[in-house]
């Protein structure tokens, strides 16, 4: 992970991702749950490709582009910090207005319910526009495949959508991350 | 938690010592040995008290210390220092004040009966035993009245803190000492650092440039020297070869720089673990302020006590957490603890550096009859409360204008203190440019009116001269740099330098700031996200201007916040900061709390940034060897590239790196110091619960001073 970096002259690009050894264990974790879901992956890869290739033949202009979020615990106080845990970190590929989400989640305090999209700019609370499928674990896999609505995909770009995790202990939400464009964090 | 999350230490060190007039009623007070309670059947006090301690220990124990002894997250709440702050008050005071504050990360899990029970729990680890009835919301005895004899005789076995004078020596059998004059605050002595950030003008900038981009990377241990434990943000004073240092509980040691030989030590008191940021210097003396609000002047060759003036009365809850300044003859310093509901405001106050004699005070909170004084609507003078200077000013000896931030209105949201978005608050939250001859108002500029999330804008004032344009820059906890014209107070410019969500537009001409609808209308236990949280932006530590590139590179955080606010009574005695708080990552940082922001004092914009998970510590010292010095939370003390951030040289240190790196030189010789320390209020308690995974030492307060190698 990057640790550290400079930025010239583009205050508006964030750099890097942390060097701890927490978040270390769970790109490790993260990479062999990558290994063990292959055909998954390629199923999904495939399907993205057909995807691509189906919306090609009625615009020539779609284009895919990559999005992250880091999951990391809800806002917490020194009363609550050994009860919200964990953190993740989703990618989300749209073409055209199909978003295809896969991410991966580990440590949380309990068992996770439910995951979901939210709309709303960054360190705003909005509602639920979709719903995902996730592991019923205290680690696991989030997927999805969305079609959005042109409003929808106005809003996943202009950083208005957040991904939240919601646990057996903490079901008004454990894990957050707001959604930006890769590159925002390169 | 009973965590004080804040400026606690700066506006009152602690609101569990808060103290004040006591309004209950005849009909409602309790005697408290006039009542026959059948324990059996009846909760008393004793019933009380035990509930408390488990209440406590599921609620407060992690900050304040399974019995009461205080940690690096909270004070202590047993003992002398309690007493002395609560023994004459009655325990409804004290109960309202828990109940309003604590805990910070809100209170939905506690019922009133628990407030009761934890209130009885204190009293009782405080030996208040003689006590049968239970405690009420109203009940009002003299706590100090019923401590038994035995709690009051094992207390008085309590080993004595040392006092006065406790390492004798003198600075002339190691350099002969010359007393420092205004000329030589004006024009510092390039080997000297002998105010907090150097100069007047604060840029903490050293001309020395013998450790340059370079050879940095060639730095190595020269010296250390562990300090005194507790909380401390330490900036030492060099002057001449001598460190004058600050440590934990109003202790002052000079070392020889050189070596790091100790020549004296002086314990002013009161012996306890609140932190002081910085001391002066001026004629032959050491000047220092305490953390129960009196001003001390040392003999700076000998460490013997000159004289000393009380500033505020401590028992109302006033202290200090910065020292003061020395200008044109003058000692200038703020004050802290201005967040209870009693007749006494905040003010920056001057006095003779010979005698300690007042020579002025500036109030901050206008009173109603006052320029400014329609601007907290109806509200009565005794509930007018904030305004805390708790971070050094700066001084202009041409204009003869010294410079304050002056901290926000209290409580922290416009609901808990009775007033809307639109009463203002003068001179809160503020730019107070105040004439060091007559203590008078020259210009204000205020920045965040009606501040509503508990972000000071209080921190130091940059003194910048480019071409004809003299300016003066701040940057607050909404992490806005503003630049002003220093003569008129006249805003020019801003810049955002992390993200902020709180304000929907800040006027380009005017510098008017307009906050989001929700944030305006907040309604009591209604909860707020924004962005930052209220450890900044940017907090105490301080920035630093690099003259000769025209940049300013600041310290800054990122993490956002959830913010509650909480009903505060009108009653005299009252008052406090009356919010819930949640923290959680800033969005799109990647988690990285921890930014240094270089910026084009021309421009405004940003030349380049380092970003990283731990958050940074220390102020930002720059050098005329284009190297700029931080520390973070991680134990690092890093040296950047002034022109590029990239880092150059880095060192771990035995704890958290905190507190004002600085430079001096000796025999030709540069070096670089730096303090490790714990406590920090609210930069260290908010990664505390986001980056978890950063372990340091809860002990390890030094200094440490590097070098080249010969």
């Amino acid at each position: 992970m990057i640790f550290g970096k400079n930025i010239r002259f583009n205050p508006d690009a964030i750099p890097g991702t942390a060097h701890q050894k927490a978040r270390d264990r769970s790109r490790t974790k993260a990479r062999f749950k990558s290994r063990r879901s292959l055909p998954f992956r390629l199923l999904v890869i495939a399907s993205l490709f057909l995807i691509a290739s189906f919306s090609a033949s009625f615009s020539a202009s779609a284009q895919t582009e990559t999005f992250r979020a880091r999951l990391s615990p809800m806002p917490t106080t020194p009363q609550t910090v050994n009860e919200i845990t964990g953190g993740g970190e989703v990618i989300l590929t749209l073409i055209g207005n199909t978003l295809t989400i896969e991410g991966s989640f580990e440590e949380m305090s309990s068992t996770a319910i439910a995951a979901h999209v939210h709309n709303a700019p960054p360190a705003r609370l909005g509602p639920v526009v979709h719903t995902l499928k996730i592991t019923d674990a205290i680690a696991g896999e989030i997927t999805a495949q969305l079609q959005l609505s042109d409003d929808q995909v106005a809003e996943l770009k202009a950083n208005n959508f957040y991904i939240q995790i919601h646990s057996m202990n903490n079901p008004s939400g454990e894990l957050r991350g707001w959604v930006f464009l890769r590159s925002h964090f390169q | 938690m009973m965590r004080f999350p804040d400026s606690l230490k700066n506006i009152s060190i602690g609101l569990l010592m808060l103290v004040g007039l006591a309004a209950c009623s005849a009909e409602n007070s309790v005697d408290p040995t006039a009542q026959n309670v059948n324990a059996a059947d009846t909760p008393n006090f004793a019933h009380q008290a035990t509930a408390g301690a488990d209440t406590f220990a599921s609620n407060c124990a992690a900050c304040h210390g399974a019995n009461l002894e205080g940690t690096t997250s909270g004070p202590l709440l047993s003992g002398s220092s309690f007493l002395q702050r609560w023994g004459s008050q009655n325990p409804s005071l004290l109960l309202n004040n828990i109940q309003a504050n604590m805990p910070p990360g809100g209170n939905e899990s506690l019922r009133s009966k628990d407030y009761l029970d934890i209130t009885a729990h204190i009293l009782s680890v405080n030996g208040v035993d003689s006590v049968v009835a239970a405690l009420t919301p109203t009940t009002d005895f003299t706590i100090s009245d019923n401590v038994s004899r035995i709690t009051a005789q094992r207390q008085r076995s309590e080993p004595e803190s040392p006092k006065g004078l406790t390492v004798a020596g003198n600075v002339d059998n190691f350099v002969k000492f010359i007393p420092v004059t205004d000329a030589m605050l004006e024009n510092p002595d390039p080997g000297d650092w002998p105010m907090i950030r150097r100069n007047y003008q604060a840029h903490s900038y050293s001309p020395l440039d013998q450790i340059n981009t370079d050879n940095v990377g060639d730095l190595s241990l020269e010296w250390v020297w562990n300090m005194h434990e507790g909380d401390s943000e330490p900036s030492p004073l060099v002057y001449n070869g001598i460190v004058y240092l600050i440590n934990p509980g109003n202790v002052i040691q000079a070392l020889d720089g050189k070596t790091g030989e100790l020549i004296w030590e002086h314990w002013t008191g009161p012996a306890n673990r609140q932190d002081m940021r910085n001391i002066a210097i001026y004629d032959d003396k050491i000047i220092q302020a305490t953390t129960d609000a009196r001003l001390v002047a040392l003999d700076a060759r000998t460490g013997e006590q000159v004289w000393e003036t009380v500033v505020a009365d401590a028992s109302k809850g006033f202290s200090n957490s910065s020292g003061p300044i020395v200008a044109d003859g003058k000692v200038i310093l703020g004050l802290a603890g201005c967040a209870r509901y009693i007749p006494e405001d905040c003010y920056i106050s001057a006095h003779n550096a010979n005698t300690g004699e007042l020579e002025w005070r500036f109030n901050t909170i206008a009173k109603a009859d006052e320029p400014g004084g329609n601007t907290w609507g109806e509200l009565e003078n005794v509930f007018r409360a904030g305004g805390e200077t708790w971070i050094t000013g700066s001084y202009d000896p041409e204009l003869k204008l010294t410079y304050w931030g002056t901290a926000q209105q209290k409580p922290w949201v416009p609901v808990s203190r009775h007033l809307t978005i639109f009463d203002v608050g003068l001179f809160t939250n503020s730019t107070v440019a105040v004439n060091t001859d007559t203590g008078e108002l020259d210009w204000h500029f205020q920045h965040v009116p009606a501040e509503a999330l508990d972000l000071d804008e209080v921190f130091e004032r940059v003194l910048v001269n480019r071409g004809d344009e003299k300016l003066v820059f701040s940057l607050g906890k909404y992490g806005i740099l503003w630049k002003n014209d220093r003569v008129s107070g006249k805003f020019l410019a801003h810049k955002e330098t992390v993200f902020q969500n709180a304000f929907t537009n800040i006027n380009a001409e005017t510098g008017e700031v307009t906050y989001r609808e929700d944030i305006q209308n907040a309604k009591l236990n209604e909860w707020t996200s924004s962005c930052p949280s209220s450890t900044g932006g940017k907090d105490w530590h301080s920035m630093t201007y690099h003259e000769p590139t025209g940049t300013m590179i600041a310290p800054l955080s990122q993490t956002c916040l959830e913010n509650a606010a909480r009903e505060v009574s009108l009653v005299q005695g009252g008052g406090g900061l009356a919010a819930s708080r949640k923290f959680f990552e800033m969005p799109g940082t990647n988690g990285n709390l921890g930014k240094i922001g270089a910026y084009n004092v021309d421009t405004m914009e940003e030349i380049w940034s380092h970003q990283q998970r731990a958050s940074f510590h220390t102020g930002t010292m720059s050098t005329a060897g284009n190297v700029v010095f931080v520390g973070d939370l991680d134990r690092r003390f890093k040296a950047l590239d002034v022109t590029t951030g990239d880092v150059l040289w880095e060192t771990r240190l035995g704890t958290s790196v905190q507190g004002h790196p600085v430079s001096f030189a000796i025999d030709g010789k540069q070096y670089i110091a730096v303090t490790s320390a714990l406590g920090g209020t609210s930069p260290r308690t908010v990664p505390g619960v986001i980056a978890t995974e950063i372990k340091y030492p809860r002990w390890g307060n030094a200094i440490y001073v590097f070098s080249l190698p010969d």
